[in-house]
């Protein structure tokens, strides 16, 4: 027979006091488990969305902003720029510019964003397509998984966007469907809530609120348009169907290396034109930073109350061990040696706070689990909740030392039973 | 056998008191009487190993017990000495039965299940094994503590007052229980007691206070 189950028969024994210990306990535990489970699995979204982006273009205003919008895709944008200003970074032989993949945000469809990009955009996030084909003509859209689990959207179905995040009738672009060609496999990354497009997509919706054309049309004018645009300088530097006059809402670049001139670039753009760059790394660890000190509080915050319930786990063995003094001896009597005694006490410590944690654990798995529909409801963003961190595993240990220092002084007391003076 | 010799203790700002010396062969039965506040609790946790007296010494089969260190004393007094107390007391979260197993895993023995089923058999509690202490009799509940203090199959038994909170049949009952168990292990038994109700049991009786 090991003592381990004498430990958790003395702790059955008493039901209501294990109860409240346990509550107490798997309180604390469950809260300081969220907090990391909840900071881990935003860190990790956050920076695989960074997708490899050095630099981010936008109109001028908050750069974090900037950065949230352009990549995360859940603030508002900070205005539009004219594409002819940012052209020069477009221009396949810039000296240090790899890619410039631009964006053309504001509209959505039943609060999924649709980003107006090209076939620059899939590939930063290893996209790929579970059915269907990418988009090729303006209006046709890819949708990611989330889109498609969340909306039911299939391959030919048509929809209307509306403007902004809204998903009120008054604000839809009644005149310009899109049609679904494409699915996107599952990229765990912000993909996963964007309808892909084109940007020429974008610019219909907007620029003939009217009377959209049939996408027969678009094509044929699109190639009228290339035509004329031959003429002009900027042929070579972006595509012939992205015109000057156009605008867009941010431009994304990667680096071809970091250099100093890259490093000037930032600055240089922010000190000398209307536009503004920001560079999301920076931004992203500005965030954490802020974010940091609000997730260490509470996290502290539950540390404490962890601590505070070690304390009721001690008061609860003080307790039962002033019952038990006189079955503590008579175990010496037994022959129980007072080694014995300290292990018993210390194990039904190690015990409560192993059975606290276990349901502490649960528990924060639970609330994510509950919370993660009003998370996704709230920012798109998908938690998953029973994906189980490292860190579970450390805070295990630091609940067993909680339990067994909650414990020591009672296992203490018990080592030194009199025999003696506890049994008449 | 047990021998005891000069044995004395004193407690802080009294008198020390001074116990006759004894001498037990195995299998002897021994009754110790005397008023209450004489010591005789005192002189049998002495006996068991539970208060290390101011003077003298105690010989269990050619141990002095009061040289042992103190886990070495529990362990000994877990195998050879059993114990009978005024008051039944277990460990409360566990059966009857668990209680028997965990005096002979204590004593460093392996649980032996034939033989606490055949001691609770003999002191006819069998139907109780699975029940908590608390659940029983007070009767039963001494039953019970013979059975633990025999479990082991000690060279001694000593008991400490086991019929006071009995009535007359109850208090005969535990007294018979407790010679005839012991002849049958082969241990000697000690009882100390004020209840002149179970003398006649006893030839061989000490009367301490005189």
């Amino acid at each position: 027979m090991k003592l381990i189950k004498l430990s958790l028969q003395n702790l059955l024994h008493k039901p209501l006091q294990l109860t409240l210990s346990l509550i107490l306990f798997s309180l604390g535990i469950g809260l300081v488990a969220l907090m990391m489970i909840l900071n881990k699995q935003i860190t990790q979204k956050f920076e695989n969305n960074l997708a490899g982006i050095d630099l981010i273009i936008g109109a001028k205003g908050s750069p974090l902003q900037l950065v949230l919008n352009g990549l995360y895709h859940i603030d508002a944008p900070t205005g539009n720029i004219p594409l002819k200003e940012v052209q020069a970074f477009m221009n396949p032989n810039h000296p240090v510019i790899k890619k410039a993949i631009p964006l053309s945000l504001g509209d959505s469809y039943q609060g999924f964003r649709i980003v107006g990009t090209n076939m620059d955009f899939p590939p930063l996030y290893k996209a790929t397509l579970s059915e269907g084909a990418w988009w090729q003509n303006p209006m046709e859209v890819v949708i990611g998984s989330t889109i498609a689990s969340t909306t039911h959207l299939h391959i030919g179905d048509t929809f209307v966007s509306s403007h902004g995040l809204t998903t009120d009738d008054i604000n839809q672009h009644d005149h310009a469907p899109y049609i679904v060609v494409g699915i996107m496999k599952t990229t765990d990354a912000v993909a996963d809530q964007l309808i892909l497009t084109s940007a020429e997509s974008i610019w219909q919706v907007h620029e003939h609120p009217m009377e959209a054309a049939p996408v027969a049309e678009i094509i044929d004018s699109t190639a009228a348009h290339h035509d004329e645009a031959d003429e002009h300088e900027h042929e070579q530097i972006i595509p012939d169907t992205l015109q000057p006059e156009h605008d867009i809402t941010t431009l994304l670049i990667q680096f071809k290396a970091r250099n100093m001139q890259t490093l000037n670039m930032q600055r240089n753009i922010n000190q000398n034109t209307q536009l503004q760059a920001a560079t999301p790394a920076i931004e992203i660890n500005r965030l954490f930073s802020m974010m940091g000190i609000g997730f260490d509080a509470i996290q502290m915050l539950a540390w404490i109350i962890a601590f505070v319930s070690g304390l009721s786990i001690f008061i609860s063995l003080y307790n039962s061990l002033k019952e038990r003094r006189q079955e503590l001896a008579l175990m010496r009597t037994m022959g129980a040696r007072p080694a014995t005694l300290f292990q018993l006490i210390a194990l039904e410590g190690l015990l409560i706070a192993f059975l606290g944690f276990v349901v502490g654990i649960i528990t924060a798995h639970l609330v994510l689990y509950f919370g993660a529909d009003k998370i996704f409801e709230m920012y798109k963003y998908r938690i998953n909740p029973f994906a189980f961190i490292m860190e579970e595993f450390l805070l295990l240990i630091g609940a067993l030392m909680i339990g067994l220092v909650a414990a020591l002084i009672p296992a203490i007391q018990a080592y030194r039973t009199d025999i003696g003076k506890a049994i008449k | 056998m047990l021998t005891t010799e000069n044995v004395s203790y004193k407690y802080q700002g009294r008198d020390s008191i001074k116990f006759p010396d004894l001498t037990l062969e195995s299998t002897a039965h021994c009754l110790i009487l005397g008023k209450s506040g004489v010591g005789k609790t005192t002189f049998l946790h002495i006996l068991a190993g539970l208060l290390k007296p101011t003077q003298g010494s105690i010989v269990i089969d050619q141990n002095d017990i009061y040289k042992f260190t103190a886990a070495g004393l529990d362990f000994y007094r877990g195998q050879h000495i059993g114990l009978v107390f005024q008051q039944p007391y277990f460990i409360q979260a566990i059966s009857l039965s668990e209680n028997l197993a965990w005096a002979q895993q204590f004593s460093g023995k392996h649980p032996n299940h034939e033989r606490i089923n055949e001691l609770l058999e003999r002191l006819q509690i069998i139907q109780h094994k699975n029940r908590l202490p608390s659940r029983l009799s007070i009767g039963e509940q001494q039953r019970a503590s013979i059975a633990r203090a025999l479990v082991n199959k000690p060279s001694i038994i000593l008991a400490d007052e086991p019929t006071s909170a009995l009535d007359d049949d109850n208090a005969a009952e535990v007294v018979n229980l407790l010679r005839e168990q012991a002849e049958q292990d082969g241990a000697s038994l000690v009882i100390v007691t004020h209840d002149a109700r179970i003398k006649q049991h006893f030839h061989h009786q000490i009367l301490l206070g005189v």
